[in-house]
């Protein structure tokens, strides 16, 4: 058997076992009412990852479940070093930490009311940011198997190219990982709705195949309470205008991506996968929402195939772009990875091009930033699944 | 040298749709390429233009036969597509889209009586007696021209299949015993629409005498639908209840086994137009079981909150709700609702009841056991039936009097299966071709010629 990469990996061992390919040092709001504290400290220390909340007071049942399982998956990401939560009141960041230390991570507190407001709040955390760092400085990276990766597949601005050439593309390379050993994990259930036949061959129990389905039929429901027929709206007049002629075929297109192999079971927003395999993650489309759950369940990188041209990557997990669309290709290569417009032209096929997304992941595991990274076209943002009070 | 033809990529060697590389004329040459291989299959030549990524059919694929993309179906064909055409909304839609018309989904007019001729004819070759045939035709033939399609001919196959496998007794006769106002039918398992229908007559004449009457039966099979003997009482004046039970299929909510079935809940009453009755008949699940069976053999989807998988959860794919459970309607009290229906149907027929209804499916060669009850009240000695016409007219015409849009006029129960009734009457029964073509076959198997009653009009 061929190798899946061109070069040996590596990566930073962490506490709870598992290896994060970037050493980084991140300061994350606990809620929204201290995300200028945040802001500010991460500007004071350069190179910290500042997580800011997007909400975080008045949450309640799933819905607070959802953010406080996403806010420990990213504090405790295997790619986090080290982490500062920094909350207003010690009760919002002793919820994260619990969880964290559940993860077998531990993480660093910073209270506002408790130190005595912003002036002081900035000096301590800045003293304790500038620690981190150095003893993060001091982690050597180890070998790292592709046994122990966990890659997120996600598609976005898709087009015509995405469902023949990047999503099998990356198909195949999902394939080549599971075969090695390693764990995928796939989301957007509403871009499976009618890909149930496909969900049901490929669930590895009946049981499971029922979980996945209901977990797509929800999102049709959610839809339809809210007075959008997702089945009806779609393939919309664009998806039409470019070939697709059911709701089923584009989600097929969108399910390429995930390659052939059994699909384990669901994942609850943000939850990390308890093993190999390929798993379906309970997550929203949105891409950055999206990116932020496949994060936050501990991705250490996420393969994103875009048509027409999407920029957003993850502050915790690198994100590898994607593209076989030429025009693409052509006006927003500092925005790609892996650009695979010729596959199109016919001068590549699907398994030279998933050598290629391999090779671009060796080489981003071992330390070159993605497009994204090195634009700092970044974005974090957990969804929401319930009103606050 | 050649320029090399364009390239449609085929996803899966299973696909029976490719997609082209770039707009193609009639009659171009593309070379399909298995994508996962890249090698060159074969050259196909496109019959009409075909858009950049767009699909062309890589084999003939028949009308009605799924289209099969990335391995798996992509939708249905809607006519023949051959191949080298382009294949896209004109001739394939998708399968949770609601039947487009085309061939197998056009509606032929077919006239009432030879239908319901036709339908005696095969249940008399199939070795049913002649006045069970008419009661079991009447109420098939019935079925249609009010519009619940679900009970009607699509049911005739099945219940010939009972009956030749020994699950329903043709020859039954039920027997009558009657206590004052109570009669007590035993249906020995015969044909229910038969056994309905006589013990229907039965609570009529004894509530011509009485003033009300109630017949209880066990022993009895599937009916059909409870609005047509609601009805039978209707139109002799009298007000009719009916319910039954039968399989079960509604779960209390949360609940992983079906402990009820969904006993329908007829009311009938005259209006003062003989051709226009009050008639309410719904099952007390959200949606009937027919309908589900149908979504299953469509491959549609249910829609939201109506049924539950063999765990309990919710679920909106019609298979997975057949293998499980409907709910009961309007929730919690519905099922209360449900619970008493059974306790007047079962329970006091001293027949089967809820979990002990024997199965269709599981047993098909089991008696059934359902069990009916059927009250008739009548008119006369009530408040007169020419005072109650009136007063029902009267509660109607203030029901359609009630302000507001007048695109989505208020209906009462009955208006539209009996305005239905009377257009079809007159114009015929629309019968999909499949279903003629279905019913055809069947009157083949048994030997009866069927050419009259279904000629395509």
């Amino acid at each position: 058997m061929t190798q899946l990469f061109d070069q040996s990996l590596t990566a930073y061992l962490r506490d709870d076992g598992r290896k994060g390919i970037r050493n980084l040092v991140a300061v994350m709001a606990a809620a929204d009412n201290v995300n200028p504290l945040v802001r500010q400290l991460a500007e004071r220390v350069p190179g910290t990852v500042c997580l800011p909340a997007s909400y975080g007071r008045g949450q309640m049942g799933k819905d607070f479940d959802l953010a406080l399982r996403a806010m420990a998956g990213l504090a405790a990401h295997p790619n986090v070093a080290a982490c500062l939560v920094v909350s207003f009141e010690p009760e919002s960041s002793k919820r994260i930490t619990q969880r964290t230390a559940a993860l077998g991570r531990t993480v660093e507190e910073l209270c506002f009311l408790e130190t005595g407001g912003l002036e002081p709040s900035l000096a301590k955390g800045e003293a304790i940011l500038r620690r981190l760092h150095q003893q993060a400085a001091a982690a050597k990276r180890v070998l790292l198997s592709p046994a122990e990766l966990v890659i997120g597949l996600e598609c976005g601005g898709s087009d015509t190219t995405s469902g023949l050439f990047g999503n099998p593309a990356l198909g195949l390379f999902a394939d080549q990982l599971i075969d090695a050993g390693g764990t995928a994990v796939f989301s957007e259930p509403v871009e499976c709705l009618g890909g149930e036949d496909l969900l049901r061959a490929r669930a590895v129990s009946p049981a499971v195949a029922r979980r996945l389905i209901e977990t797509v039929c929800a999102y049709d429901e959610l839809a339809k309470v809210n007075g959008v027929d997702l089945a009806g709206t779609n393939p919309t007049p664009d998806n039409m205008a470019g070939g697709l002629t059911s709701i089923e075929e584009k989600s097929l297109g969108a399910l390429a991506k995930t390659g052939s192999r059994p699909i384990q079971g669901v994942l609850a927003y943000g939850e990390a996968a308890p093993k190999a395999g390929i798993w379906m993650m309970d997550a929203p489309a949105a891409a950055v929402e999206n990116i932020t759950a496949l994060a936050a369940g501990g991705a250490q990188l996420i393969c994103f195939v875009t048509g027409t041209g999407n920029p957003s990557g993850h502050p915790v997990s690198p994100t590898i772009k994607i593209s076989a669309n030429p025009i693409t290709v052509t006006q927003m290569p500092s925005h790609l990875d892996v650009p695979l417009a010729d596959m199109l032209e016919g001068s590549i096929g699907l398994a030279q091009a998933a050598k290629r997304i391999a090779a671009r992941i060796a080489s981003v595991i071992n330390g070159t930033a993605t497009a994204a990274e090195t634009l700092n076209y970044l974005e974090t943002n957990i969804s929401r699944i319930g009103p606050s009070v | 040298m050649a320029v090399a033809p364009t390239r449609a990529i085929l996803l899966t060697a299973k696909d029976d749709v490719a997609a082209v590389l770039a707009p193609l004329p009639a009659n171009g040459e593309v070379s399909v390429t298995l994508s996962t291989s890249g090698e060159p299959l074969r050259r196909l030549t496109t019959r009409g233009a075909i858009p950049f990524g767009h699909k062309i059919a890589v084999r003939p694929i028949a009308a009605g036969q799924k289209v099969v993309r990335y391995g798996y179906p992509i939708g249905v064909a809607t006519r023949d597509i051959g191949e080298g055409e382009h294949v896209h909304a004109h001739n394939m839609r998708s399968l949770l889209s609601p039947a487009a018309s085309d061939g197998g989904d056009k509606r032929v007019l077919h006239e009432a009586a030879p239908l319901r001729e036709l339908v005696v004819t095969c249940l008399r070759a199939a070795g049913v007696p002649d006045q069970a045939a008419a009661a079991m035709a009447n109420a098939l033939t019935e079925a249609h021209l009010r519009g619940v399609e679900t009970h009607g001919l699509r049911r005739l196959r099945p219940y010939i299949d009972r009956i030749r496998s020994g699950g329903v007794d043709a020859m039954a006769e039920p027997t009558f015993e009657h206590r004052q106002a109570v009669i007590r039918v035993d249906g020995r398992n015969g044909i229910g629409h038969y056994v309905a229908q006589r013990a229907t007559e039965e609570a009529i004449a004894a509530a011509q005498r009485l003033g009300i009457a109630v017949a209880l039966v066990r022993n009895s099979n599937h009916f059909g639908f409870a609005g047509y003997y609601a009805g039978l009482m209707a139109r002799a004046g009298q007000l009719g209840l009916v319910t039954s039970n039968g399989q079960v299929c509604v779960a209390p909510e949360g609940r992983s086994r079906p402990f009820l079935s969904n006993n329908p809940l007829a009311i009938a009453a005259p209006t003062g137009d003989p051709d226009a009755l009050l008639e309410l008949d719904l099952a007390t699940s959200v949606t009937s079981r027919a309908n589900v069976v149908q979504a299953a053999k469509q491959g549609q989807r249910l829609p939201p909150g109506l049924a539950q998988d063999d765990e309990g959860r919710m679920t909106q794919n019609a298979a997975a709700a057949l293998g499980g459970s409907l709910l009961a309607l309007a929730g919690d009290r519905g099922f209360a609702l449900l619970f008493a229906l059974e306790a007047m149907t079962g329970v006091l027929a001293g027949g089967a009841y809820a979990d002990l209804v024997s199965s269709k499916e599981t047993s098909p060669n089991a008696p059934e056991g359902t069990a009916h009850t059927i009250i008739a009240i009548d008119l006369e000695s009530a408040i007169g039936a020419k005072d109650y016409a009136s007063r029902l007219d009267d509660m109607i015409a203030r029901l359609h009097a009630v302000p507001g849009d007048a695109a989505r006029p208020v209906r009462y129960p009955g208006e539209r299966r009996w305005r239905l009734r009377r257009l079809r009457l007159h114009d015929g029964i629309p019968l999909t071709r499949a279903d003629a073509d279905d019913l055809a076959k069947l009157a083949a198997e048994l030997g009866v010629t069927a050419t009259a009653a279904l000629a395509h009009s």
